[in-house]
């Protein structure tokens, strides 16, 4: 199995045992500056391989796996809320001996994100949202009927059967199946609690309290957020960045991966520290 | 970073870093550092090279990681039998494989002790045997023992690399990293790598090989390093005008972008 990168261990404050990855090939010499991405619900870390190549040279590069994803344990009953997969990002980063740090994130992953910068915002120097609504409770997203599908048809049948939707422009056969296996890893009983937490978040409220700079990259062709949901963060966060991928279903981030770490790297350049 | 066992059972320690499709057959590449390094000097290679190819990264004997082997365990012949042990360990038949200085001289016995297992060969700041350069290393070894590593490096860095270019920091990184070498294995390393010449069997090298040389080096002449061009068939060969002597570290970058399309290019070669 190729990816190389070793898995940490962090234990979290309510116990739970969280993994991510660290790659780091920046100049040793130089002030050392954190990203930490966050992968898409019914991903893991392994799903931003692709990425670390373009942003590592210049970054320490973390990617935790969430809660309920990867090789993060499966919370208990009262171990998952938006809040502590926001908490779970801090404490990542106080564990690395790092008090402030770029934070980049997937569709949900971005929600996380986005949740981190309202909850924790001296922490996040820059946060870029890659595919995602402030929250799913206005998205398009029948996450019921998505929850039933799996029930009915497992979660690597439910992928088989949405990968098209996923994915129309994508031809590569290796890559259509490599990610219908790595996401059917996901714990189908974690994900009927992820999914609906996502689904009940709705952040457009407090978009405005987001003071550091914001890159939003956003499917042009999206069936699960209307344009509309996505306009919210420029009418709202003052330092927002806004960038269409025209002609693009949600999945930007696995179908043109070196498009969006190359635009990320671009805008953390642009606002690294002197 | 990753152990093995080598067969004359010294713990060897390497780096991987792949970051190919998973679903795709990706070739693999070895980098062999030079003298007085570890694998972790080719940290900037990685980026580059890493998702196109699955990059292993050895310490060498009496480097980094590595144990300082017994008597009789450090020749140019075993360093040469470690890289394909750790190739053999990886599960790569055929690799293709490169090495900075002392490091380049390893990959290039690899290269011709293994013809075929060896796709490539990349060979920076290579020349057919050091003995034949403008400094005595030997007296580097003396220098060594009086002054200590840090010193030493600090006192001849100018031969190293070109002040005037490299980053703030950079020199400071280069000595402390290099000083972690074991002054003990260095005594007897150098000395071994000086007794050990190839030229005359470089003609034996068919695979793809890109030479690249440092042009400002006070090391060794570019004529030193013109040797592998005018002996390795269909060679090519790269001058880095004005650079002293560790291109690899004072211009990883395009060190590793040049190598990246050399690799490159022999991959859609073997697709046409």
């Amino acid at each position: 199995m190729p990816l190389s990168s070793t898995m940490y261990d962090l234990t979290a404050s309510d116990g739970l045992k969280l993994r991510y990855a660290v790659d780091d090939f920046s100049d040793p010499w130089r002030p050392q500056e954190t990203l930490i991405l966050i992968h898409a619900g019914m991903g893991s870390s392994r799903r931003l391989y692709k990425w670390i190549p373009i942003l590592s040279r210049h970054f320490r590069v973390v990617r935790p796996d969430m809660r309920c994803h990867g090789q993060t344990e499966i919370p208990g009953p009262d171990q998952l809320s938006i809040g502590r997969l926001a908490q779970d990002v801090v404490e990542l980063a106080e564990h690395l001996g790092c008090k402030q740090f770029h934070l980049a994130g997937s569709s949900a992953g971005a929600i996380v994100s986005i949740q981190t910068t309202l909850d924790f915002p001296r922490y996040v120097k820059t946060l870029a949202n890659f595919a995602s609504t402030p929250g799913l409770k206005n998205s398009l997203i029948d996450m019921n009927k998505w929850v039933n599908h799996i029930r009915a048809k497992g979660m690597k049948g439910f992928l088989e059967e949405t990968i098209a939707e996923r994915f129309p422009n994508v031809t590569d056969k290796g890559f259509l199946t490599w990610f219908i296996e790595e996401s059917a890893r996901t714990n189908p009983e974690a994900f009927y609690r992820f999914g609906p937490l996502m689904k009940e978040v709705d952040q457009t409220d407090r978009l405005h309290e987001i003071r550091c700079p914001m890159l939003n990259v956003i499917p042009g062709h999206d069936p699960l957020g209307a344009p509309g949901q996505y306009e919210v963060y420029r009418k709202h966060v003052p330092h927002c960045e806004f960038i269409v991928y025209e002609g693009l279903p949600h999945n930007i981030t696995d179908s043109v991966p070196e498009r969006c770490a190359e635009d990320l790297l671009r805008f953390l350049l642009k606002h690294r520290s002197a | 970073m990753n152990k093995f066992k080598a067969s004359d059972g010294l713990e060897v320690a390497y780096a991987l870093d792949d970051f190919t499709d998973p679903w795709r057959p990706a070739d693999t590449v070895i980098l062999v550092h030079a003298a007085m390094g570890s694998s972790i000097r080719f940290y900037a290679w990685v980026p580059h090279l890493a998702r196109d190819f699955r990059v292993a990264r050895i310490d060498m004997r009496g480097h980094g990681a590595t144990q300082v082997p017994g008597p009789g365990g450090l020749t140019v012949p075993r360093l040469a039998r470690d890289v394909v042990e750790l190739a053999d360990h990886i599960g790569a038949q055929r690799f293709h494989v490169a090495g900075s200085s002392a490091g380049s001289t390893v990959a290039g016995k690899v290269a011709i002790d293994c013809p075929d297992r060896v796709l490539s060969f990349g060979a920076f700041a290579c020349t057919g045997g050091i003995r034949h350069g403008l400094q005595d290393q030997n007296s580097w070894v003396r220098k060594i023992g009086e002054k200590g590593l840090a010193a030493f490096l600090r006192d001849t860095i100018a031969d190293r690399v070109d002040l005037n270019s490299v980053e703030p920091g950079f020199v400071d990184w280069f000595i402390a990293e290099s000083g972690k070498t074991s002054v003990v294995a260095l005594e007897r390393f150098v000395p071994m790598m000086r007794q050990f010449e190839f030229v005359a069997d470089l003609h034996r090298i068919r695979c793809p090989t890109l030479a690249v040389a440092p042009g400002g080096d006070p090391i060794h002449t570019v004529d030193h390093y013109r040797a592998l061009p005018e002996n390795i068939p269909g060679c090519e060969f790269v001058v880095y005008d004005g650079l002293p002597h560790n291109i690899t570290d004072a211009v990883p970058d395009r060190c590793a972008a040049d190598y990246c399309r050399f690799l490159l290019n022999i991959a859609a070669d073997k697709r046409r």
